[in-house]
């Protein structure tokens, strides 16, 4: 995965308020920790950011905030809707030292289970590996087409880059296909035309409705 | 058969308000792809249900997660009636829906077979919504 370059201005004042003035002049507040050195806030541009975050790049050089330093993407916060980035985490990190991370996987081809009524299954979307800063790859493929009915396929027997090393369980089950249906359909309930009661969990007993009925007519 | 809970505490409840936007089950977290609404409103029962047989002979091969739940009873007042007497009749059972709600939620599909499937599921419901993708560390 190749560096991307990002060039940051420090910011002196923190707290929401000033993070939403930042916001507001095009730039994402951000903060820089780790590597035994003191936290740094600083301000990415948005444009530029963006930029960079469509091209996948994970690690970056960090320019402005005191001397250059490399810095691992740890973490970004979007909007609710999911679209804005709201406030950006830089780990800074030794490119020397191999480091724990995790990267997507990326599923190919067409599972031959499926024509047997299968359902193609991944409980992980992630793996975890082990490797140096620069080769973080930027995804790991996984072929799928020979996966038949209730076979799968294990985090040991994923194809993994020169380098790179597995850090998640060997044994963990990255996808499989199993037969279809035998989960249990959502609880529907309620003909067609209209619905169905469901059951009162504490329903009150007949004669205390009555008795409470009888009690507000003498009221009135 | 349109989705309803099994067992609820009280029969009828008050209309309420919706505001804001959802700022939880605004992720994709069990697919690949997702729907998402873009718009606040119900969403009956019949309406969820329609959208996951939509979605479900579009891509039958795909495993289709159904993100929301109608927890709460819509009543109704019959035609032609004068208003009092209290509170109608429960009439149907529907899900309150805020913008950024993910709807459904699919995956073991290409993306191509995805988006036909929402774009089928999204002339089902009576909300605007957009096709997402997984971002990378969404849980």
């Amino acid at each position: 995965m190749e560096t991307g370059v990002l060039k940051v201005q420090p910011r002196k004042v923190g707290g929401s308020k000033e993070a939403g003035r930042v916001r507001r002049k095009g730039g994402i507040p951000a903060v820089l920790y780790g590597g035994g050195k003191e936290v740094a806030h600083v301000t990415v541009g948005a444009e530029e950011f963006d930029i960079l975050l469509r091209k996948h790049r994970r690690v970056f050089r960090i320019e402005g905030s005191g001397p250059a330093s490399m810095a691992f993407l740890k973490n970004v916060q979007h909007d609710a809707l999911g679209d804005g980035v709201v406030h950006i985490d830089f780990l800074r990190i030794d490119e020397t030292k191999k480091m724990r991370v995790n990267v997507p996987l990326e599923f190919k081809g067409h599972p031959k289970g499926l024509g047997a009524g299968g359902e193609f299954v991944h409980p992980m979307n992630e793996v975890e590996v082990e490797c140096l800063p620069t080769q973080i790859p930027e995804s790991i493929r996984v072929n799928v087409d020979h996966l038949d009915l209730h076979m799968s396929i294990t985090a040991k027997e994923l194809t993994l880059p020169a380098g790179v090393a597995l850090a998640s369980p060997p044994d963990s089950i990255v996808c499989t296909v199993h037969q279809k249906g035998l989960e249990p359909e959502p609880a529907a309930a309620g003909a067609e035309g209209g619905p169905q009661e469901p059951e009162m969990i504490a329903k009150r007993p007949a004669a205390e409705e009555e008795g409470e009925e009888a009690g507000d007519k003498e009221k009135k | 058969m349109a989705l309803m809970p099994k067992r609820v505490k009280f029969r009828k409840s008050q209309r309420g308000k919706i505001r804001g936007v959802a700022s939880r089950g605004n992720r994709v977290s069990f697919g690949d792809f997702g729907l998402q609404s873009l718009e606040m409103g119900w969403l009956s029962g019949r309406e969820i249900e329609a959208g996951r047989i939509a979605a479900a002979r579009a891509a039958g091969e795909a495993k289709v997660w159904i993100r929301v739940f109608p927890h709460k009873p819509i009543s109704k007042k019959p035609l032609e009636t004068r208003m009092g007497h209290g509170k109608g009749e429960p009439e149907f059972w529907a899900a309150v829906i805020k913008p950024g709600t993910m709807l459904y939620e699919i995956g073991g599909v290409p993306e191509d077979v995805a988006r036909t499937a929402f774009n089928r599921v999204a002339h089902k419901l009576s909300l605007k919504t957009r096709f997402v993708k997984r971002v990378l560390g969404a849980h």
